[in-house]
């Protein structure tokens, strides 16, 4: 057998999902955007051990304080790679407040270095940190590594990403997925049966979809008791954002129902007496599966910026709880991005996520398409 | 073949003895109209599933417009006494329960009768009831900003559609090249930052280039004449950034579907038989495929309002724009729920006004969908 | 009576003015006695009105003053202004500070707020003024005087004053007002206790109110009313209503000699452009926020335009015009105020108010401490700082729900050894650095220096951080350690106390500092912020709430003239009392009575409303605050943080020294009539 028979004989027998992963590697940037999610994701997982310090780690000196500038060279000699503790002076006439390097004495930066306490996956104590700074050169102390500054609290905003990217990026997921279900759900039951369960069905999307959001989400979120964990507050979160965004993706679906329920296939699914749920599961549904996953992945990016807009109304997480939102909301104050431009870092990681999420839902769309 | 048809149609459009009803119910008959017809009539228990979902959504939160009151009055330094609450609550019919209060507010609005005070001083037939906060008729508050947030609304989605429409076009003709990725970025960055901070940094650095701080849509001087010819360049100067903020959050939506199904089209038996035949490019894509895909576009025109209206709150809040968002917000805040509700209300139908639209064009364009009663 | 007059502004105000000025500009004025506080307790003494003052030589005798108006005002000024010797002559601030000489012209443009009082700040003229001091001198009337047993008080009038539509002001409006707006509750405030003594049953009598001729009016107590409760009511900040605008708006539900229905009245404000729902609303509206409400004649400085489109307080921009007919003139006889007019601006969002005043398109904002430098260093030379000290006990404070449902929880917070744990387990000097870059200073809730009450003592109790001790207290209060690290009841039950926050308070980020510390002590703490002020006054009319970060009824304040419930458990809606003020509120229907220290506040405070002397006065409210000292129903972590305001250079007579107390009325002490742009 000839190379390209061989080749051509995969591609006929190929499954749906193979052909697909191999059309969505000639969309470039979904692949880069494949792996910077992978990253994203990997590091969410791993946040406590990227994370130099813990979420309630504050330090009045680093108050406001910019990115920590890594040195190399003290006084004139190679050490490798150290940073300097800030002194602080304040002015009482103007309210201005100073921060300056004391190069009296180094810290090195060490890596794998023991430091606060947390559980791998939630269940592996564990105290290992990929980096940390140690004891001064003369045995001095509270020296800290800010790669992205420190918040008004003194925290460390790389901490404070990473940990935070835990929330960012699971809510949304999740909550897309529950929309995604019912949506599939309830629109496939409004387009396969129509009639009176269809109209019904109909007004409660169209209503649901033009009632503005805001009152939705204050009414919810207002429903959230006082006092919940962490934990508790996220679900709250993905069930309040999948109650208000499965609706557009039940009209797709109920859309693609009403053309498709006539074909033959169906026909034939249905005289050979398949049952109704494994038609629309088996027949119907993987046939505009590429819509969906546009629908999915559109869903996922919106419900991300969407946590933000929810934060900076009060009406999300709150600190000390920490998501992208909370500390973008942090940040949002003239001031802050007059002086303190460091705490808009968190921006970049919200922007790459969403677009990377839009353009891995393009090449899987291309790659879903049948026709190519 | 096709002249018989022709002379059919002529003889019945010009059969002069038909009288008038019958005439009517031809008419009638026909099923666009039919469809249109039942359209217009589902718009009714929508327009009232709308008023129960908003009237208790405004409700949800604890506690009601006294209570927000009174403590507002205790931040600045004033204390009432006890039975003060409880009379304002039974003047405002607070102390009922929610569904008797619910059923005199929809009735109200409907229909106020010519013998009521209401009537004989305001001349009015639909009672929106009293903002507590503003101390108006809502109808006052509500129609303030009306104007204002439709004209903004409809001015941010020409531009939406006027950026994401040609870029999608652009990609999806020449999908993969270097042009389709630099053009998705460009439209899917409005998306992907977040609109207060992208409203915020771009205010501060519009005051940071121009030394004016841009905040609001008009000037001191504007809100005192109005806009005319001589000032109205410096409110569309005012435009720029909400435009930029809430026009390019909503690009990246439209951007993806009208490029999916354009891409879906070209792929299609009859745009390569079209092919096949010789047909120009140009005239297959703007002639099959873009007519085939601006389906979802116009099908989408009911969520897009409804994203811009809830979009904009956010920003409008940040930039100090004149239009509804923030006082909805407001009202929800302060539990002015007359106010809120009516708000909510007029979006909601403008909205479904949006959809119903969006339907009849998609079912003049498509024929299928008059039959299987509805296209999304 | 104008020497009078300008020698009872002098006295009362050159101490600070010398203090502050180091005494530059007032070589004619006699040395003032070394008192170099700032912000001091009240005091009526020998500043009062009615006692006679030495006489102070004034720079210009009024009665050859020539009298000038502004130019955009046609007409005689002497025709507008009250007869010369009765106008009001501004010539030092509030602090004392000389003011300088104006120039008529511009605008000043000041945010706007939804808040109903916001507008009354710059321009509210009321019966009488403070200075920053505590003395007090008549403003809107010209002077006030009692009977030596307090039971007949007299009230003179200004001859020639007139309302800002040209009518005069008399002793009628004071009467109309009396009798059809306040007696009848139009104005919804009949509950101010100013104008009524308690008979033997403890039911209101009210006073008496006569008119002797035009320009006076005696109110006629059955018992001794002491000024305490009367004139420096801080309630009770006019007496006036303009008859021949208002006449027509009471109906006979109201007011019995009126011949109106509801609904005619309602017809005849919709006849002045005003449109209100009911008869209750519109009394609040025209007889109460009446400064807010276009077409009404007022006495203030300026006067809400009746321009539609910029005179709703609510709206994008308000203007307030000049009062043509205003009272009050500078040193050199030109009427005030100086500006055209004051146009209040809304803004949405925090934020938007510093970049619209560096563009210039606002005069004065107020900033938070760590806005300040930023803020300066944009602005430059455009702007200047001025500093309100403040009368508030300490920053950041936290209360307990000494009431609260769970007996539990209440009979540990009412354990004061429960309190000061909760305090000495917080490092306040890390705290300072984390919330304020250490601008504000450790301290606890008491008077801060330099103001009535200060103690040293107090200031540093329970202050020092010993989470060691702490951990004993919190034992010797029975709680248990749990495997969990944190503290339990002895029966085994978590303790978690729920902290909650209002809205846009700065509590979002002083609790994850402060429960750092807690938890470190063993104290399991939850926080709910941004409670919406509705819902969280909701949860304490059920009484449903534990703890709270930054109350809104903060304990404490400049005094309790400015208001009570800061000091004693007497109204509803506190958090500091909780159910304890419900029970005082409502005559004993509802809440819980208070035993013990709680109880004796309110002891303390009858007898301090009905004591005329000052000093034995001010004895009594010691006595007051040293139970505050001893129980620290509210900790706070800080000391207190003052009102910061950037002006813009071009705004002149904006005196520095100010203090920021609701007895001052906040803003007003600014004297903003006063204020010119050059």
């Amino acid at each position: 057998m000839s190379k390209k028979q061989k080749s051509k004989e995969d591609y006929y027998l190929a499954s749906q999902w193979t052909l697909m992963a191999r059309k969505l590697k000639r969309h470039k940037l979904a692949k880069i955007s494949l792996v910077v999610l992978a990253i994203l994701y990997l590091s969410a997982l791993f946040a406590d051990f990227l994370a130099p310090y813990a979420l309630e780690e504050f330090d009045a000196l680093y108050r406001n304080s910019p990115t920590t500038s890594i040195h190399w060279m003290h006084e004139g000699k190679f050490v490798g790679p150290h940073v300097y503790k800030m002194t602080k002076t304040i002015d009482r006439e103007t309210y201005e407040v100073k921060l300056v390097e004391d190069t009296s004495e180094y810290y090195k930066i060490n890596f794998f270095v023991h430091g606060s306490e947390y559980k791998i996956l939630g269940f592996i104590p564990c105290d290992l940190h990929l980096y940390g700074v140690g004891e001064g050169s003369n045995g001095g102390t509270g020296a800290k590594l800010y790669l992205f500054g420190a918040d008004n609290l003194g925290r460390d905003i790389f901490s404070r990403v990473m940990l935070g990217g835990r929330v960012s990026l699971t809510i949304p997921f999740a909550s897309a997925i529950i929309s995604f279900f019912l949506g599939i759900t309830i629109g496939s039951v409004s387009g396969y049966f129509g009639g009176v369960l269809d109209m019904i069905i109909q007004r409660i999307i169209e209503v649901i979809g033009a009632v503005p959001q805001i009152p939705l989400w204050m009414a919810l979120s207002a429903a959230i008791p006082p006092g919940v964990s962490t934990i508790k507050m996220y679900l709250y979160m993905t069930i309040i954002l999948s109650f208000i965004n499965w609706t557009g993706m039940a009209r797709v679906v109920r859309g693609k129902f009403l053309s498709l329920k006539n074909e033959d296939y169906v026909m034939a699914a249905r005289l050979s007496g398949v049952s109704t749920w494994k038609i629309i599961w088996k027949h119907l549904v993987p046939g505009f599966m590429s819509y969906l996953i546009v629908s999915l992945t559109l869903g996922i990016p919106g419900s991300i910026v969407g946590e933000t807009s929810m934060s900076y109304l009060g009406l999300g997480i709150k600190s000390p709880a920490t998501s992208w939102g909370v500390l973008l909301q942090e940040a949002s104050s003239v001031t802050d991005v007059a002086s303190n431009p460091h705490k808009l870092i968190p921006i970049i990681f919200v922007t790459i996520t969403v677009l990377a999420f839009n353009f891995l839902g393009d090449g899987l769309r291309d790659a879903a398409d049948p026709y190519k | 073949m096709e002249e018989n048809v022709k002379k059919e149609e002529l003889m019945q459009d010009h059969n002069p003895k038909k009288p008038f009803w019958e005439a009517v119910k031809d008419f009638f008959k026909k099923d666009l109209v039919q469809y249109i017809v039942k359209r217009v009539l589902m718009f009714i228990p929508t327009l009232f599933l709308i008023s129960i979902l908003v009237f208790f959504v405004i409700q949800l939160p604890p506690g009601d417009y006294v209570s927000a009151h009174i403590a507002a009055l205790a931040t600045e330094g004033e204390y009432v006494d006890a039975d003060y609450a409880a009379e304002l609550r039974a003047e405002y019919g607070l102390d009922q329960p929610v569904v008797t209060q619910y059923i005199k507010w929809i009735k109200d609005i409907i229909w106020t009768p010519t013998d009521s005070q209401f009537y004989r001083l305001y001349g009015s037939h639909h009672n929106w009831k009293y903002s507590f906060a503003y101390g108006k008729n809502v109808w006052d508050v509500v129609e303030e900003r009306l104007g204002l947030t439709i004209a903004v609304t409809a001015i941010i989605m020409i531009f939406q559609y006027a950026v994401s429409l040609p870029i999608a076009i652009y990609s999806s003709t020449h999908q993969y090249s270097v042009g389709d990725y630099a053009a998705s970025v460009i439209g899917f960055l409005g998306t992907a930052i977040p609109n207060f901070i992208l409203a915020i940094v771009l205010m501060f650095l519009a005051y940071k280039w121009t030394g004016n701080a841009n905040v609001g849509l008009f000037t001191q001087e504007m809100m005192q004449n109005g806009i005319h010819l001589y000032n109205f360049g410096d409110f569309m100067k005012r435009m720029i950034i909400p435009i930029i903020v809430i026009g390019t959050s909503g690009t990246c939506g439209i951007i993806r579907s009208v490029r999916a199904q354009m891409l879906d089209e070209i792929g299609q038996q009859y745009t390569l038989t079209a092919r096949a035949k010789g047909v120009s490019e140009g005239k297959i894509i703007m002639k099959y495929c873009f007519r085939a895909a601006i389906n979802p576009t116009v099908s989408g025109l009911g969520g897009i309002l409804s994203s811009l209206f809830s979009g904009s709150t956010v920003t409008a809040m940040v930039l100090n724009m004149q239009i509804q968002g923030p006082v909805l917000f407001k009202a929800l805040q302060s539990q002015d729920m007359y106010l809120a509700g009516a708000i909510v209300m007029v979006q909601a139908v403008l909205v479904v006004i949006g959809i119903l639209f969006s339907d009849i064009v998609l079912a003049f364009l498509d024929p299928r969908i008059r039959y299987s009663g509805g296209g999304r | 009576m104008k020497k009078r007059l300008l020698a009872l502004l002098l006295a009362g105000t050159m101490v600070v003015s010398l203090a502050a000025c180091g005494g530059k500009g007032n070589e004619d004025q006699k040395d003032p006695s070394p008192t170099p506080t700032t912000a001091a307790q009240p005091t009526e003494g020998t500043k009062q009105p009615e006692a006679t003052p030495e006489p102070t030589p004034t720079p210009v005798p009024v009665d050859t003053m020539k009298f000038s108006g502004p130019p955009t005002i046609s007409g005689d000024v002497t025709e507008r202004i009250p007869v010369a010797s009765d106008v009001f002559v501004e010539q030092v601030s509030a602090s004392g500070e000389k003011l300088e000489i104006g120039v008529y012209g511009g605008k000043l443009n000041l945010m706007g707020s939804s808040s109903s009082w916001n507008a009354s700040r710059p321009i509210l003229e009321s019966i009488i003024h403070y200075n920053t001091d505590g003395t007090y001198y008549a403003n809107v009337i010209k002077e006030f005087s009692h009977s030596d047993d307090y039971k007949v008080w007299t009230f003179k009038l200004r001859e020639g004053m007139k309302w800002s539509d040209g009518a005069p002001f008399t002793a009628d409006d004071i009467v109309f007002w009396y009798e059809q707006c306040h007696l009848t509750n139009f104005d919804t405030k009949k509950s101010w206790t100013a104008l009524y003594t308690p008979d033997a049953d403890g039911n209101p009598v009210y006073a008496t109110l006569t008119k002797v001729n035009d320009y006076e009016v005696t109110w006629t107590f059955a018992s001794p009313k002491y000024p305490a409760d009367f004139i420096e009511n801080g309630d009770f900040k006019w007496c006036w209503a303009p008859k021949h605008y208002l006449e027509d708006l009471i109906p006979q539900s109201v007011y019995s000699g009126s011949t109106l229905s509801d609904e005619q009245a309602l017809a005849n404000a919709q006849a002045k452009g005003l449109s209100y729902a009911t008869v209750k609303d519109m009394g609040k509206a025209v007889a109460y926020y009446f400064w807010n409400v276009p077409g009404i004649p007022t006495l203030n400085s300026y006067v809400l335009s009746t321009k539609a489109g910029v005179n709703d307080v609510k709206g994008s921009l308000c203007i307030f015009d000049r009062n043509a007919y205003f009272w009050k003139v500078d040193a050199q006889g030109q009427q005030l105020p100086y500006c055209d007019e004051i146009d209040f601006i809304m803004t949405s969002a925090v934020g938007q108010e510093q970049l619209m005043f560096l563009s210039g398109e606002l005069d004065m904002i107020e900033v938070g401490m760590q806005d300040i430098s930023t803020m300066l260093t944009n602005a430059g030379s455009k702007a200047y700082l001025r500093t309100f000290s403040s009368t508030n006990w300490g920053s950041y404070q936290v209360t307990f729900n000494y009431t609260c449902k769970d007996e539990k929880l209440a009979a540990l917070f009412a354990n004061k050894d429960f309190r000061q744990a909760m305090s000495i387990s917080v490092d306040r000097t890390q705290v300072s650095g984390l919330l304020s870059d250490g601008f504000l200073e450790p301290g606890q809730a008491c008077p801060g220096e330099g103001n009535f009450g200060y103690d040293a003592d107090w200031e540093t109790k329970w202050t020092t951080y010993d989470v060691a001790t702490a951990k004993k207290l919190l034992e010797g209060c029975g709680l248990v350690m749990g495997s969990d690290g944190f503290y339990d009841f002895a029966d085994g039950t978590d303790l978690v106390i729920n902290f909650y926050a209002y809205v846009d308070s700065t509590a979002d980020s002083a609790y994850p500092v402060l429960e750092q510390y807690w938890k470190a002590a063993g104290i399991k703490t939850a926080y709910k912020g941004d409670y919406a002020l509705d819902a969280f006054d909701q949860e304490i009319d059920n009484n449903t709430w534990y703890a709270v970060i930054i109350p809104h009824t903060a304990i404490g304040g400049l005094s309790l003239r400015s208001r009570v419930a800061p000091f004693v458990p007497i109204a509803q809606a506190a958090e500091w009392y909780g159910e304890y003020g419900t029970y005082y509120g409502t005559n004993g229907a509802n809440g819980v009575k208070p035993t013990g220290a709680m109880a004796d506040l309110v002891t303390l405070y009858e007898q301090w409303n009905s004591t005329p002397d000052t000093e034995a006065r001010d004895e009594i409210a010691l006595k007051i605050y040293d139970i505050h000292k001893e129980n620290l129903w509210t900790i706070a972590y800080l000391k207190a943080a003052g009102n910061y305001n950037l002006v813009s250079s071009a705004i002149h007579n904006w005196s520095d020294n100010l203090v920021s107390d609701d007895l001052y009325q906040y803003g007003n002490i600014v004297h903003y009539w006063t204020l010119f742009k050059k």
